[in-house]
């Protein structure tokens, strides 16, 4: 923002394909990216048959408790799937099985590097066919394929806690690394696992109210764009407003070729989603066992982990954090760190280096050969002072000019005669050290 | 009661009806809904509302696959269908 | 005519070699066919041949399948069959053809027995005339001059006319027991829960249920201990086993407690209905039970609180059918279907949904109590099935407030979600069956097949036939 007579408010809603086996109401195969063709998973449920009936997916269900869990959610004890309805040819029932009024959580927080974000609900539903436009015989058709149509889908809804456009891009990230962490979701962006909307709107500074409209920002596949259009959202809405133009509930997509947010028309001209609770469809009780058997399943999550390395192990948590991908990945650091640890060395300076790509590592490594890669970079443990020494006093006997011109002021030969001493020592030295001992041995 | 909003109520519904068909609707669907709002002059006292009338709670179903339709069977019913996909004609914004 | 005689006894002589599933077969197909043309009872006839093989195949085993097997049976348009035709009774679905079967029709299958063809019914089962349907209408088999009663309209001719031994209907307001007692036969409302609803059409999914039409509470019992149970494709089916319905259909009337709900007999019904259901409570009173007045005082709002619930339902069900993956477009909907569709849009709307969706949920609720109220007193209750006979042809199109009201004494049951038995009661002058029904506890369908099989030990009208219809020129 140009000035500070607006501030923005916005909130998100994030909708995220779970990984199960299976649909979410359906035994066909949750595999909509990867089927060879389209339409074969489908079944009459999913392809709203004529009698066909959602039967709920339990892990689809356990997923979603565990992520509200990880966001610090409360659990409603009683939850229910209600109908929601409107017609468009990738909804195959006419409605879609969602939550209403008792979404599986409430009340939870999100703590990103910009600031909290607070996480009003989380509930699951299934998702839609797949649309493609296209011409076919002159006519303007879509075609339909039902694969992704009934695939577990949980939507994760802010309050208007996001302040900029950074903290949103930062909120995005850190929910998507912890579905991954949690192991429920792929996250693709690009094929549409994770879909990002962020309605964004501009209040006056000195006012608490909340504004009088809501810009939903929708289709953005990538967490620059979301930063972006939002940036552009507010310079725009920001102009209208100052022009005392009336800004009015919208959608807008994002162009990404030519960096602005454009209104794209939308399905519902006056949407009545008519929700009721789906008969078809027994309400869920989660007696307190239930969800204490879910919440043990849930690894300590990375900004735990974080934490306690820097704790344990004096690891900056800037460093630590990009570590903590996966479960997996913070055990084998783990014990990269405690090996360390061990031989009296810095697992702080080893994050570093990773963090600041002076050490690079492949996938599926041992904890070992991370160890032996970190010091074979550092080597400095092996350097003998006697030897370094020597072969000091040699390389400055050898070179007397420069030596002279150093000792004349002109420092600048120092690099030339740090090259000369690394070329003569054997394993690689830690290049403070010598430059330490060389300082030392030319001063005196 | 207000007049009922018939072409909101067919634009929800997804029936395209004709002139004629909403005004035979709109004098049934009054007199059926006057009718219907009797309900609303029951003493239901503190009842809660019932939505099913199965009591059973938590019928799920495990995270396995079962077998799906072909392709064929799938789209064997379509009115248009196209190299594996059905087909609608593009989108058009109503009203 | 084979089919005249009992499940159990069809099952004997085929058992004995005396009959063959060949025969009952071709009996079924001739008599059928024969009559389809006057009755219009069937959408779907199998093909002969495809049927014969099926019944000479099932006349080889060595072991029968159940009980059931080799018997000649129809389903109601609404279930799903793989490979044929499945229209509901409406133009939307005229050229329907399910990749997949209905649970019901797969056990039924799976049970030996042989399914003769598809039943007319009102287009979604919205209707209790059979006029409904976007197929020819169907008629009474006692008077061609009135309907049969729906919307199980079909279904129920087949029986009487003994061209089927048994068939299923789906009721989610009367359908079921409304043609049963118009056309003289013996149906089953079962328990929500008690019999898979996978594959059936729905109409309003919290209230349809799927049950036996046949010709006596005997038969009942046994195709309800093949169809009942727990489906793994139907969630809100109950996880209890069926139970040996069958087995012992004797019980002591001295010990059992009969309620008559005053509001069943209230202003409005039929006369010669009311003294037909009386004198019946007046034959269990001599078979030694104890009659017992008890009252359902929301009964009278029972209709807006049904269709309140129904038609939302329905507005939802039906939004599927848009002609895009199968099927007509919406404008193949019947007048009643765009009725229902458009009322429950309505009542589901904002601004209207807690004056009746909402509201009619509460009214439920108090229902459901009051039901279980007037159980603590009584086993069951008896009462009548529909206010009138059945009426003629036309009479009740274009009033679609009276076609409702047709339906206040079946409906309730739905809304609670109990059992319920209708069976034949008697007749009127004019030789119009009338049926009576037997209201029970949740998952008591045993006790009401016990109770229904007493009365038909004592009367026979449940043997009556209508008079012959069609001719023997296709056999």
């Amino acid at each position: 923002m140009t000035d500070n007579t607006y501030s923005l408010v916005c909130g998100m809603e994030v909708h995220v394909e779970l990984k199960t086996v299976s649909k979410m109401f359906c035994g066909c195969a949750n595999n909509p990216f990867h089927a060879e063709k389209p339409n074969i998973h489908t079944c009459p449920v999913c392809l709203g048959m004529p009698g066909g009936l959602p039967v709920a997916n339990r892990t689809a269900i356990d997923w979603t408790i565990k992520l509200g869990l990880a966001l610090g959610c409360t659990i409603n004890q009683v939850s229910k799937f209600d109908r929601k309805h409107y017609f468009y040819p990738d909804l195959p029932k006419g409605y879609q099985i969602s939550q209403y009024d008792l979404p599986f959580c409430e009340k939870g927080q999100l703590n990103t590097a910009e600031g909290a974000v607070r996480i009003r609900r989380i509930h699951l539903e299934e998702d839609t066919g797949k649309l493609q436009h296209t011409t076919l015989d002159g006519r303007k058709v879509s075609l339909i394929d039902f694969n992704r149509g009934g695939v577990p889908l949980v939507e994760i809804v802010t309050e208007p806690d996001i302040t900029s456009p950074a903290h949103a891009k930062a909120y995005a990230k850190q929910l998507r690394d912890i579905l991954r962490y949690l192991d429920i979701a792929d996250c693709d962006m690009e094929q549409g696992g994770m879909r990002l909307e962020a309605n964004v709107s501009l209040r006056p500074v000195h006012k608490t109210q909340l504004p009088d409209y809501k810009i939903e920002l929708k289709n953005i596949n990538s967490f620059r764009f979301l930063e972006q259009a939002i940036h552009y959202e507010m310079q725009r809405q920001q102009a209208a407003l100052e022009a005392g133009e009336q800004l009015h509930q919208e959608t807008r997509g994002w162009d990404s070729v030519k960096n602005r947010t454009f209104a794209q028309r939308t399905k519902e001209a006056a949407a009545d989603y008519r929700y009721f609770p789906d008969p078809d469809l027994p309400p869920i009780e989660l007696p307190d066992e239930h969800i204490a058997t879910i919440q043990s399943s849930i690894p300590e999550l990375p900004a735990q982990v974080v934490v306690r390395w820097s704790d344990q192990f004096a690891v900056d948590p800037r460093f630590g954090l990009p570590l903590a991908t996966s479960p997996e990945n913070v055990a084998l650091f783990e014990d990269v760190f405690a090996q360390l640890t061990a031989q009296q060395q810095s697992p702080n300076t080893l994050a570093s280096d990773l963090h600041n790509k002076r050490l690079n590592i492949s996938a599926n490594t041992s904890a070992a050969k991370i160890v032996a890669a970190f010091q074979k970079a550092h080597d400095t443990a092996v350097l003998d002072s006697d030897e370094l020494e020597s072969i000091i006093s040699a390389v400055l006997n050898k070179n007397s000019d420069a030596v002279k011109k150093y000792q004349n002021g002109q420092t600048q030969v120092l690099g030339f005669l740090m090259g000369q001493v690394m070329k003569e020592l054997k394993s690689k030295p830690d290049a403070q050290q010598v430059r330490t001992a060389l300082g030392k041995a030319l001063t005196t | 009661m207000k007049k009922l909003p018939i072409k909101h109520i067919a634009n929800l519904a997804n029936l395209s009806l004709s002139e004629k068909e909403l005004a035979h609707f709109e004098q049934q669907l009054g007199s059926t809904i006057e009718y219907m709002q009797q309900i609303n002059q029951l003493d239901t006292g503190s009842a809660s509302p019932t939505a099913r009338v199965f009591n059973d709670a938590n019928v799920l179903r495990e995270d396995r696959t079962t077998a799906s339709l072909t392709q064929v069977e799938a789209l064997k019913n379509a009115s248009r269908q196209h190299q594996g996909y059905f087909v609608v004609d593009a989108i058009l914004d109503k009203e | 005519m084979l089919l005249n005689t009992s499940i159990s006894q069809l099952e004997q002589s085929l058992q004995q070699k005396k009959i063959s599933s060949v025969e009952l077969v071709t009996e079924a197909l001739s008599q059928a066919t024969a009559q389809n043309k006057t009755l219009s009872d069937f959408i779907t006839l199998r093909e002969k041949e495809a049927l014969l093989t099926q019944a000479s195949s099932l006349d080889a085993m060595k072991k029968p399948k159940s009980r059931l097997h080799g018997i000649p049976f129809s389903l109601k348009d609404t279930y799903a069959t793989k490979d044929v035709l499945t229209t509901a009774g409406s133009n939307v679905l005229q050229s329907f053809i399910p990749p997949y079967n209905a649970t019901v029709y797969q056990k039924l299958l799976d049970a030996g027995a042989i399914l003769i063809g598809k039943n007319n019914q009102d287009a979604f089962g919205h209707g209790s005339s059979n006029e409904n349907t976007d197929f020819s209408p169907a008629k009474n088999p006692w008077n061609t001059q009135h309907i049969p009663g729906g919307s199980s309209g079909g279904s129920a001719i087949s029986i009487a006319t003994r061209a089927v031994s048994f068939a299923i209907g789906e009721d989610t307001g009367g359908s079921i027991r409304n043609p049963a007692s118009m056309c003289g036969i013996s149906g089953l409302k079962v328990t929500y829960g008690r019999v898979s609803r996978y594959g059936a059409v729905a109409y309003a999914s919290s209230l349809d249920s799927v049950g036996p039409m046949a010709k006596s509470a005997e038969d009942l019992a046994l195709i309800l201990e093949v169809i009942a149970g727990a489906d793994p494709l139907d969630a809100t089916t109950a996880t209890r086993p069926s139970e040996p319905y069958a087995t012992d259909l004797n019980t002591d009337m001295k010990k059992v407690v009969i309620g008559n709900p005053k509001e069943f007999f209230a202003e409005g019904i039929d006369p010669e209905v009311k003294q037909i259901v009386l004198a019946a409570a007046e034959e269990y009173r001599q078979a030694g039970a104890t009659l017992e007045e008890v009252s359902i005082p929301f009964l009278e709002h029972s209709i807006a609180i049904y269709y309140s619930l129904a038609m939302s339902e329905a507005s939802s069900n039906l939004a599927r059918y848009d002609g895009v993956r199968y099927g007509a477009s919406r404008d193949a909907f019947t007048q009643e279907n765009k009725r229902r569709i458009m009322g429950g849009t309505f009542a589901l709307s904002s601004g209207y949904a807690d004056k009746f969706y909402k509201t009619a949920q509460k009214a439920r609720t108090v229902l459901i109590e009051e039901y279980a109220k007037v159980f603590q007193k009584c086993d069951v209750l008896l009462a009548p099935v529909t206010p009138t006979p059945a009426a003629q042809l036309g009479q009740l199109l274009n009033d679609p407030l009276t076609i409702l009201l047709e339906d206040l004494y079946t409906v309730t049951i739905n809304t609670v979600g109990v059992p319920s038995l209708a069976i034949p009661a008697g007749f009127t002058k004019n030789k119009l069956p009338v049926g009576m029904q037997l209201i029970g506890k949740k998952y008591a369908e045993r006790q009401l097949l016990q109770i229904g099989h007493a009365y038909q030990q004592r009367t026979d009208w449940h043997t009556q036939q209508p008079p012959t219809i069609g001719t023997d020129n296709d056999r």
